[in-house]
């Protein structure tokens, strides 16, 4: 027993070594401030990075489009963002590859509205002025919304707001219902004495958020490696620890810990990369170009931007096979 | 410590190291059966997944009322199965939680496409709706069989530590059970050796007659008592011993004691008190012997009857010390004018007794008398006194004069006074009782 522990104490000095050597060359990963990203702040703050050997710079950027944006530039070796900027992107370049999903939601995007009874079902949609941003998951939901419920021949009026733009709109009538991710349910909640929500949406549309990584990255396939078996660890840490962990997301994205709460049980983290996320992203294109939010004769294969290979060799490791 | 005590000991370490491996083995009898129970779970849910996903591929092939009881009976069975409890950690849990969820979501979807789609109208609308909640299905399907993976992966790795943990801890523990065991089991037996080996050679030194060396003991258990009660025993030993030793030199010292003051009484029963020579009573029993012995190889041997003259006068004039001395001296003079094998003896007073034995002509008798007559004459030399002694002897012989010591004393005796009658005679012969034997004049 004694000397495993003297073995254990004598191999520290080494690993330290190593893990200053990887100091030299920090890998950069631009994260989207959201709680959806917190599979990597936690593994910042619990040090699974240098456990790993690994010297990570989190670089905490507004939105999951900006984080790809940096990474296209070459400011950051990765990325995290949702599979709706991994769609439109697809449409103009393959340098890049899904590395892994690290988490996702069934509940996130929600029609809400200050009269939702009256919206219950999505009845009464003729000639509502639903706010959106255009091009993004949630002109996505809505309009899967409408083919689900079979309310496309309906007469809506669309408003095309910014994110930031949506809940004033509806706070001052100049829509009826807008098509939001969160926080913006829990705002509103606050500011009434019943749920927002017109419907209950959970399952209908599912978000997820996933590391991106340049095809001709620098970063060597054990460090890939490494830093998928670090968000592993901490996807288990969220699940074991789940109320320590929405302490450190609260505190690193300052955000109210009721707010985080609200929407913390509708997350699954997990490191994913199937055929459930394949899916996703071809019947989001799909709709894309049914949209014409992309140019319609410009087809993708997906099968070119996910490295399934990566995460398959990370499972075989832990596996032991 | 107390050998009952040790062994008390040794039983308690056995009797834990018993239970611990009995527990050890019924925790690991439940960590497999549990594990046993997940696996076999885990399978369960697999196929039922499996199956809802047929039955889902069906439904979007046969949109009819059969197709969605089946398809209701299949998410029934599937919730009814993740209801069930496992034992499930908490990380297990989260991920029963998600299926449970994601099979909430397959219902949410059947129940949108079912509430606001007719089957059977054929229209654009309606076909993107199914190509649209045919990859819902198809998404949440897979992702339930990724949650699944995850689950058995979760339980196998669970699995593998918990029973490498407890591999472990049950291995360590019973090792060192075992070697608090085995090592006090050994101290004990040492301390048992040892102090039986003491024991052994304490006695076997009392065995050969040891009683001085001492078992030496430095613990306070049983052996040492017994140790130190022998040495107890072995003082009392030695106390005895010497008690019985100094007796027996008491005893043999008494004895000596009493054979020499047996020796003085018989000595002086035997002995003239005053000259040392032997008494009337000694004299006549050893010349009884002599009698006897010359009468077996028919010898013969005379009796001298001896009485001095003037010793009267002497003891009246110069006192019964001057006397004495005198009786003392010609007593001392007889002796050593007598043979080994000759007797002689005082009667009392001035009465002496001489036994010659082995005469074998009457002259020999004559030279004798003659030279013990010069003897008794020569002068005494007492202080300042010079004194003269002389004697009248009468003769007995044996066997011509009797057989016996009293006829021959009684002759001789009769002798002496018939020469002492005729003033002229030193000596006379018996001659029975009518005349004695004129043998010499002085």
């Amino acid at each position: 027993m004694l000397s495993i522990i003297a073995c254990l104490t004598s191999c520290e000095p080494s690993n330290n070594a190593f893990a200053s050597k990887a100091l030299r060359k920090p890998i950069k990963i631009a994260v989207s401030n959201t709680p959806l990203s917190a599979p990597l702040f936690i593994a910042q703050q619990q040090g699974y990075f240098e456990q790993n050997n690994l010297n990570v710079e989190l670089v905490i950027i507004e939105g999951g489009v900006e984080c790809f944006n940096a990474m296209i530039n070459h400011e950051v070796d990765f990325a995290t963002s949702s599979e709706t900027v991994v769609m439109f992107n697809s449409f103009k370049r393959t340098d890049f590859s899904v590395l892994a999903s690290f988490v996702e939601t069934d509940n996130d995007v929600k029609l809400l509205s200050l009269n939702p009874q009256k919206y219950k079902h999505l009845n009464n949609l003729a000639n509502a002025r639903i706010g959106i941003i255009k091009g993004s998951a949630s002109e996505f939901f809505l309009d899967s919304l409408l083919i689900m419920y079979n309310k496309t021949q309906q007469p809506i009026q669309r408003v095309y707001l910014n994110s930031d733009q949506l809940l004033p709109a509806l706070l001052n009538d100049k829509v009826d219902i807008i098509s939001a991710w969160e926080p913006l349910s829990y705002l509103l909640s606050k500011q009434m004495s019943h749920s927002p929500e017109i419907i209950n949406s959970r399952g209908l549309y599912h978000l997820s958020f996933n590391l991106i990584g340049l095809k001709d990255s620098p970063i060597k396939q054990d460090q890939k490696l490494a830093l998928l078996k670090a968000i592993n660890e901490s996807t288990e840490f969220i699940q074991q620890h789940p109320k320590q962990a929405q302490q450190v997301i609260s505190q690193t994205l300052e955000i109210d810990a009721q707010q985080l709460k609200y929407s913390w049980s509708d997350y699954t983290f997990r490191l994913s990369l199937s055929n459930a996320l394949f899916s996703k992203i071809q019947t989001q294109s799909q709709w894309a170009i049914d949209n014409q939010l992309v140019p319609r004769e410009n087809r993708v294969d997906f099968r070119l931007i996910f490295d399934r290979q990566l995460l398959e060799t990370y499972t075989s490791q832990e596996a032991g096979w | 410590m107390m050998l009952s005590k040790r062994l008390k000991l040794t039983a308690t370490l056995c009797s834990i190291l018993t239970f611990v491996v009995g527990l050890s083995l019924v925790q690991v009898h439940n960590y497999q059966q549990q594990i046993y129970r997940q696996l076999n779970y885990s399978m369960k849910l697999q196929l039922i997944i499996d199956s809802l996903r047929s039955q889902l591929w069906l439904y979007q092939e046969y949109t009819d009322e059969q197709g969605l009881t089946e398809l209701n009976n299949r998410q029934a069975e599937l919730a009814a199965a993740l209801s069930q409890n496992i034992d499930w950690d908490q990380q297990q849990k989260l991920i029963i939680q998600n299926i449970n969820r994601l099979n909430t979501n397959v219902r949410t979807l059947i129940n949108t496409q079912n509430n606001y789609h007719n089957p059977q109208a054929v229209q654009p609308i309606t076909l993107a709706a199914e190509r649209l909640f045919k990859a819902k299905y198809s998404m949440v399907i897979e992702e339930m069989t990724e949650e699944m993976f995850r689950l058995h992966q979760l339980s196998v790795t669970q699995a593998k530590t918990k029973q490498q943990t407890l591999l472990w801890l049950v291995g360590v523990i019973l090792l060192i059970l075992a070697i608090l065991v085995t090592a006090w089991s050994f101290m004990t037996l040492t301390r048992f050796k040892k102090g039986l080996a003491s024991l052994n050679s304490g006695m076997e030194a009392l065995a050969s007659g040891d009683l001085t060396s001492r078992i030496v003991f430095n613990d306070a258990d049983e052996l040492s008592a017994l140790a130190h009660n022998f040495n107890l025993m072995k003082q009392s030993l030695t106390q005895i011993t010497v008690k019985k030793d100094s007796l027996k030199q008491e005893v043999d010292r008494q004895t000596y004691k009493l054979i020499e003051q047996q020796e003085r009484l018989i000595f002086l029963a035997e002995h003239d008190e005053l000259t040392g020579i032997f008494n009337r009573r000694a004299f006549i029993k050893k010349i009884d012997n002599a009698i006897a012995r010359d009468l077996r190889s028919d010898d013969q041997a005379a009796l001298l009857f001896i009485d001095l003259n003037k010793f009267k006068q002497i003891n009246d004039t110069l006192g019964h010390s001057i006397g004495d001395e005198v009786i003392v001296t010609i007593a001392q003079r007889l002796i050593k004018s007598l043979r080994s094998t000759d007797i002689a003896g005082r009667l009392g007073g001035d009465e002496f007794v001489v036994w010659l034995d082995l005469i074998t002509e009457p002259i020999n008798i004559d030279q004798k008398i003659e030279q013990l007559l010069n003897t008794i004459k020569k002068p005494i030399k007492i202080a300042d006194h010079t004194l003269e002694v002389g004697a009248s002897i009468g003769i007995s012989i044996l066997p011509k004069n009797g057989l016996s010591s009293r006829e021959l004393i009684s002759a001789a005796d009769t002798a002496m006074y018939q020469a002492k009658a005729a003033n002229h005679l030193d000596y006379c012969y018996y001659a029975g009782d009518h005349g004695v034997t004129i043998l010499a004049t002085s």
